[in-house]
């Protein structure tokens, strides 16, 4: 089974750490990798991960397979994106978040697009 | 063991740093919420509470005075996405032991717990004494733009609020179907009760103190 390479690029250092820390835990198969946000385009053009964590959609990140732009604005609120269906969440829980690393892996894993 | 309670609204930053927190061996959250009301029951279980500002029912400046008074050995540690210094005075002032911008780093949060539960200061007394003294201050401010703001007129404020909509003179006059020179009265009048140098600084003070909304 291939490994999934997640970027965490949320602004708030913080978010970012916990989140990439977090994600390595619970999904150890996965290579999480926390950036800069204003390093975030070029991350995805080297690393060209199959999940990215943000704050802020680029077209990068909507070249991504799956993306997730967590609290713009400090809303909160998130958009969730899972080869190209998108949806809002008010307030999106982190076993949630999860569930979209999964579903990255299996549309990763089986080539289909998962729906959410 | 340090036992912590951790409120934030934001729940997919608070519950992987819960989780996180948890395997410190030291470590144990006892509670967690997304807002005031959810977080008074547990104000009594922790030694630690780290409080967000913004909460949808209020801010953590409310749980903090309430947790000074019924769980005075409890330390508050605020973490904020906010950078302004009056916020960090508002919340030292308000009773809280420690506070932290969110772009800190996993470790300062943790390492911050252990200082906290110490009993250690994070900040040094004489940055608690400006923290203090700056709170005083632009609380005293405050009171004299409220206090300057009460003293327009219904008028007057009609003429604030068209400036706030992006209005000029003439636009003005004839919203409120006055003449321009009697705008322009208005205006010097609304710059001399509020000490502003300039329509600009009349705005800000106004939408500050929430006597105009910006539509």
């Amino acid at each position: 089974m291939g490994t999934i390479r997640i970027v965490v690029a949320n602004e708030l250092w913080s978010y970012r750490d916990v989140l990439a820390a977090a994600l390595s835990c619970l999904r150890p198969e996965a290579q999480v990798v926390s950036v800069e946000p204003d390093e975030l385009d070029v991350e995805i053009a080297r690393l060209m991960p199959h999940l990215v964590l943000c704050s802020k959609l680029t077209a990068a990140v909507e070249s991504v397979p799956g993306w997730v732009v967590l609290y713009p604005g400090h809303e909160t609120r998130a958009e969730i994106c899972i080869g190209g269906e998108r949806q809002t969440v008010a307030d999106v829980q982190f076993d949630s978040l999860l569930g979209v690393v999964d579903s990255i892996k299996r549309h990763t894993r089986l080539g289909v697009v998962p729906s959410l | 063991m340090i036992r912590l309670l951790l409120v934030d609204d934001h729940s997919s930053f608070r519950q992987p740093l819960a989780f996180m927190l948890d395997r410190e061996p030291d470590m144990r959250v006892v509670g967690q919420a997304g807002a005031v009301s959810e977080a008074r029951p547990l104000l009594g279980l922790a030694d630690v509470a780290l409080f967000d500002l913004d909460l949808p029912d209020g801010t953590g400046l409310d749980l903090i005075r309430e947790l000074r008074a019924i769980n005075q050995c409890c330390a508050a540690l605020v973490l904020t996405a906010s950078a302004a210094r009056r916020d960090f005075a508002t919340v030292v002032e308000a009773g809280a032991s420690g506070v932290m911008h969110k772009s800190v780093r996993i470790e300062e949060i943790i390492s911050a717990v252990r200082r906290l539960h110490q009993g250690e200061a994070l900040m040094s007394a004489r940055e608690t004494a400006e923290m203090l003294q700056l709170a005083g201050e632009w609380r005293a401010e405050d009171s004299e733009v409220r206090a300057a703001l009460s003293r327009l007129t219904a008028r007057e404020r009609e003429v604030l609020q068209a400036l706030a909509d992006g209005l000029g003179d003439k636009e003005i006059a004839a919203r409120l179907v006055l003449s321009v020179d009697t705008a322009r009265r208005h205006m010097a009048n609304i710059l001399g009760k509020l000490g502003a140098d300039s329509r600009l600084q009349a705005l800000v003070l106004a939408v500050r103190h929430g006597a105009v909304e910006i539509r």
